[in-house]
This record gives C-alpha cells, sequence and structure tokens, in this order.
C-alpha cells in the first residue's frame, strides 16, 4: 500500500522538474559515488595489471598458469573444497535442525538459540584460536593436529548467518502449516524434512553455502596458527616465494567469491528471498 | 503475528488433549522430549565455542604458579608494550570505523537518493558484499600492489614528485596505511548497515515536514537524523569491533611489525611471547573478546532500537 503511494508521490506531480532536479541538485553525491568506486576499483586494477602485464612480456596470463601449476596450491585448494563441503553438510545439519526445532517446538526459546548462535561474532578469530590450542591442543593433541578439525571450528564461524538465513527462509514460508500437513498425510519427520521443508528452503540454504564456503576460503587466521596449510596459508607461503603467484592467486579467490555472490543475487531476487549481505551482519 | 498465533493453538491444543487422569505426566514427558531435540545444538556449542572461549578467560585469571588470580588481567594494563598495543588497536578502530561510517553512511544516501542507473544499487550491494566480507589475504595484495612501496599509486606520485613513503605520510605510521586499508571492508558493512535504514525513513515523513514548511536541514535535524541515529551510532559500534578483531590483513601487510592486540595473540601463538609467561596470551585474547563482546552487544541493542521504525 504504502510503497504504491510513494510511487504515485514521486512519479506522478512535479515529474519533469524534480527529475531534471535530481540530476542537477546532486553533484555533490554523484562526487561521493565516484570517488568511492574510484578507491574500491583502482587496487583491483592494480593487482591485475602487475600480475597480468609482466615485465619484458607484456599482458599475459602465464603469471596464474604458472602458480597454478605448482602441486602444492592445487593440493592445499582442494582440501580447502573439501573443508569447505564438509563444514556445509555439518552445519546446515545442526542448524536446520535446531531452527526448525525451536520454531515448531520450542519458540519461546527462540531469542536464547538465537542469541547462542550468533555469540561467534563476538569472539575473533584470533582470540578464539588462542582458546582452541588451549584446550584442544592438551586434551586431544591427535584432534587438533589433523586438517579435518577445522571443519568443525568453521561449523561454529558459520553459525551466525546459517541461523538468519535459515531462520529467515523459515518465516517466509509456512513451516507448521506445511509440516502439519505433510505429517497428517503419513510422513515421518525426515521424509518432511528432506520432501517438504527443504525443496521450500533453496535460496536460504544456497545463501549459507556461499557464505560458508566464502569464510573457510578466506580463513587465514585459524588455520597459519593452528599450523594447518590450507590454500589461503599457501597463498601466504607463495607470497613471500614468488612475487607474482600470491597476488594472483588472491585475486582468483576474490573473483571466485564475487561469482558466488553474483550467483546468489540472481538466485535471491528472482525468488524475492533475504539478501544475502544482509544475512551477513 | 499469523505464525505465531498458529503456533499457541496448536501447542494449546497439544496439551489440552490428554484431558483424563494422567496429563500432568504426559505433559512433563512432552517438555523434556522437546528440550532433548536442541540437545545437539547445546553440545555443539558448548564443546566448540564455549568450552575454549571460557577457557581463555579462565587461564588468563591464573599466575604462573597456577593460582587464581585476576593480577595477569591488570599486568595487561600495566605493562607498557601490552597497554600501547590495545592503544593503538583502539586508535586504529575509531579511525577506520569513525571514517567507515561516514563514507559508508554519505555512500548508502547517495544509493537511495540517487534512482538514476537503476543497476548502481544492485551493482554497490553485489560488490559490498564481497568487500565486507573480505578481510585477510586478497585485500593485503591489493593495497600492495596499489600503494605499496613499488604500487602503481605510488609509482605515479613519484613521478609527479610525491612521495608516499616520505617522513610524513605512510612509512612513519602504519596504522594510517592500516586506516586506508580497512575502510575497504568497512565501508560497504556500513553500507549494507545503514540501506535498510535509510529505506525505512518514509516518503510521507519528508512530505509531511515539507507541507508544514519545514527546511531541508530542518526535516534533517528534526526528523532524519533522530530516526537515524540508532543505525548510525550501531554501524559505528559494528565497525570498531570488526576493526579491533582484524589479524590477517595487519599482519601480512606489516609482517608482524606492528604493536596491535590482535598482533600480540598472533606472537603468544607462535612461541613469541614478551613475557615468558603463557598467561599473559591468554589475558590478551580474554580483553579483546571483552571488548569485542561489548560492542557487539551495543550493536545489537541499538539494532533493535532501528527496527522499531523499519515496520
Amino acid at each position: 500500500m504504502s510503497a504504491v503511494r510513494a510511487e504515485v508521490f514521486v512519479q506522478a506531480p512535479p515529474s519533469p522538474r524534480t527529475r531534471g532536479g535530481w540530476r542537477l541538485s546532486n553533484p555533490g553525491l554523484w562526487l561521493v559515488v565516484a570517488l568511492c568506486a574510484l578507491y574500491f576499483l583502482f587496487p583491483i586494477w592494480a593487482v591485475a595489471k602487475f600480475t597480468l602485464e609482466l615485465p619484458g612480456k607484456g599482458w599475459t596470463l602465464k603469471a596464474y598458469v604458472d602458480v597454478i601449476k605448482e602441486g602444492d596450491v592445487r593440493h592445499t585448494f582442494w582440501l580447502s573444497v573439501q573443508i569447505a563441503f564438509y563444514t556445509i553438510i555439518l552445519s546446515l545439519a545442526l542448524m536446520l535442525w535446531t531452527v526448525l526445532w525451536t520454531m515448531l517446538k520450542l519458540p519461546r526459546l527462540q531469542p536464547v538459540v538465537e542469541f547462542i548462535s550468533i555469540l561467534p561474532y563476538m569472539v575473533p578469530p584470533i582470540a578464539f584460536v588462542v582458546g582452541i590450542a588451549g584446550v584442544f591442543r592438551p586434551a586431544f593433541p591427535s584432534f587438533i593436529a589433523s586438517q579435518w578439525c577445522l571443519v568443525f571450528f568453521y561449523a561454529v564461524l558459520a553459525m551466525p548467518f546459517t541461523y538468519r538465513s535459515l531462520d529467515a527462509g523459515l518465516r517466509a514460508i509456512d513451516v507448521r502449516t506445511l509440516t502439519e500437513a505433510s505429517r497428517g498425510l503419513g510422513a515421518g519427520w525426515l521424509q518432511t524434512i528432506w520432501r517438504v521443508v527443504i525443496p521450500n528452503l533453496r535460496s536460504a540454504l544456497l545463501g549459507a553455502t556461499f557464505l560458508t564456503v566464502a569464510v573457510v576460503l578466506g580463513e587465514y587466521t585459524i588455520a597459519s596458527l593452528l599450523l594447518i596449510t590450507t590454500f589461503p596459508v599457501e597463498v601466504a607461503k607463495v607470497n613471500q616465494q614468488e612475487i607474482f603467484g600470491g597476488p594472483a592467486l588472491g585475486l582468483l579467490s576474490m573473483l571466485v567469491v564475487a561469482l558466488m555472490f553474483a550467483v546468489l543475487g540472481i538466485f535471491t531476487r528472482k525468488r524475492g528471498g533475504t539478501n544475502a549481505a544482509a544475512a551477513f551482519v | 503475528m499469523g505464525p505465531e498465533g498458529c503456533g499457541q493453538l496448536s501447542q494449546s491444543v497439544a496439551i489440552d488433549r490428554p484431558a483424563g487422569a494422567p496429563a500432568p505426566a504426559g505433559r512433563r514427558r512432552r517438555v523434556s522430549f522437546a528440550w532433548l531435540g536442541l540437545l545437539p545444538f547445546f553440545a555443539y556449542v558448548g564443546v566448540f565455542l564455549l568450552w575454549p572461549t571460557l577457557a581463555v578467560f579462565w587461564k588468563g585469571a591464573h599466575d604462573p604458579a597456577g593460582n587464581l588470580t585476576l593480577r595477569t588481567y591488570g599486568q595487561i594494563v600495566t605493562t607498557n608494550q601490552l597497554r600501547q598495543s590495545f592503544w593503538k588497536s583502539t586508535l586504529l578502530s575509531v579511525d577506520s570505523a569513525v571514517l567507515g561510517a561516514v563514507i559508508g553512511l554519505l555512500l548508502a544516501y547517495a544509493l537511495v537518493t540517487l534512482r538514476r542507473p537503476k543497476w548502481l544499487r544492485n551493482a554497490v550491494t553485489s560488490f559490498s558484499a564481497v568487500a565486507a566480507n573480505m578481510g585477510g589475504l586478497p585485500l593485503a595484495f591489493f593495497f600492495i600492489a596499489a600503494i605499496g612501496v613499488n604500487g602503481m599509486l605510488t609509482r605515479f606520485l613519484v613521478a609527479h614528485k610525491i612521495d608516499l613513503y616520505d617522513r610524513h605520510f605512510i612509512y612513519t605510521n602504519p596504522l594510517r596505511s592500516l586506516t586506508i586499508i580497512y575502510l575497504y571492508f568497512q565501508i560497504p558493512l556500513m553500507v549494507i548497515v545503514m540501506l535498510p535504514a535509510i529505506d525505512g525513513l518514509k516518503t510521507s515523513w519528508r512530505e509531511a515536514a515539507t507541507n508544514l514548511g519545514a527546511s531541508k536541514l530542518q526535516y534533517w535535524t528534526r526528523v532524519g537524523l533522530p530516526v537515524l541515529w540508532p543505525a548510525i551510532l550501531g554501524g559505528l559500534v559494528l565497525l570498531f569491533a570488526n576493526s579491533f578483531a582484524a589479524y590477517a590483513t595487519a599482519y601480512v601487510i606489516t609482517g608482524g611489525q606492528t604493536n596491535l592486540a590482535s598482533i600480540q595473540i598472533g606472537y603468544f601463538l607462535s612461541g613469541n611471547t614478551i613475557a615468558n609467561s603463557e598467561q599473559i596470551g591468554y589475558a590478551i585474547a580474554g580483553w579483546m573478546i571483552l571488548v569485542v563482546f561489548v560492542a557487539i552487544m551495543l550493536y545489537q541493542w541499538l539494532r533493535r532500537r532501528t527496527a522499531k521504525w523499519q515496520q
């Protein structure tokens, strides 16, 4: 209703004059946009030029091809992809169950679950890893030495936005009616979740998945201080040995994340879901 | 309203059903069963988040001999280098939060006001989602290529007789270059926080104010800013926490040479402690969690105040 009214007000009455006015009266705002564009795009341009225009060779993809050929780079990238995969499975299974259960059975506990889910925001990774090392190193030394331990801690880091994303997704559909209908028709709980809830949550699940991948592909602090060589740790290593390799990989990983968000944007816009960025804060 | 009412209805049905004699027993069993459903969540959070986090505080609250004391926390304040590290972290966080908030606010306002190219807002929001999330290494590489010693801008400016690495600008004060770099994720974060708040300013309020004879300035001081201030303050606090907690970028850019709280923790973990008591490391981490915790709680509270206007 109010959106319609706003639309009418904006467009109908003094249409030509305001429109011209918007353009003329806001050079300051355009300046802000232009300066921000410069600030945000210049470093990307700088790193692209640095890695693509090699001295004496002109424009070439050589730096990228060379660095991708390195065994350690590919090996650690594959490791990070696997860690991301397991993290997604773990955090989605845990949080989908928890959010769904809270909504259906214990709505009064919803604020408690929400508070706990966003707790990881309040523990900086650099302080978190101190606690992890202090607790798990003496208690479970072989667990903390294994690269797979990261899955459990990354699932913690992923919890806030997994929660937000699923919570928003479940609120948008009427879960209670859907599950009661499905249960009434004789489906079990697992069947209901698998065949009714999950298909209705596609964009929320996709959002949580991509944010998790972004976190895992970018997480340096915990992995490096636990001495586990994941992809970001390897990138830092490469950066110390070669001039072009590190920045090339940095730009590539940023492009991968950007691509994921672009796909997500197309998905959520079509379905009118929540913005992925909003789930992040 | 809808789902809640629904919930109450089916809950009361569930509770009322065993109307006969065993009602209390049936109800009790139902409640304890429902609790069990959250057990995996609580167990997981307990083991992988709360245990390590509380251990930081607990281990920090001991002296090297193993006695329970708060002296180590005090030591952070009294030891010169450690106090300095927190002070520098605070300075960096305040600088980057204030600058990031002001610029982010302006950018968000521009996006809402300039409806001209329709793609502009979508492009900036999508980019913000990527950039706000991009701490760490790529960011460090971007800026080394741009304003590092051999960076593109550095060389360009040197050709025009301006030296970024002169006495004044970057070289003598690494905090200044870190501020510039942190803005790369601070501004987008502020944009993400502020966009819904600015969208919440209803056109009708502006029209009402204009009809009552308010000037543009009066509209902002009497209507716009009073409505927006919880969101702005919230954004500031969030940005502060965000910068205070950052580690990877600062570590890669300065090679661990800057005395920031997060860098000190990194030293401690890799075994290069300044003091030879490991409690110090826990105590620094404890202080840091405390600062960020308070900031985020404040942000959450302010966010709820903002949400009041966005209905």
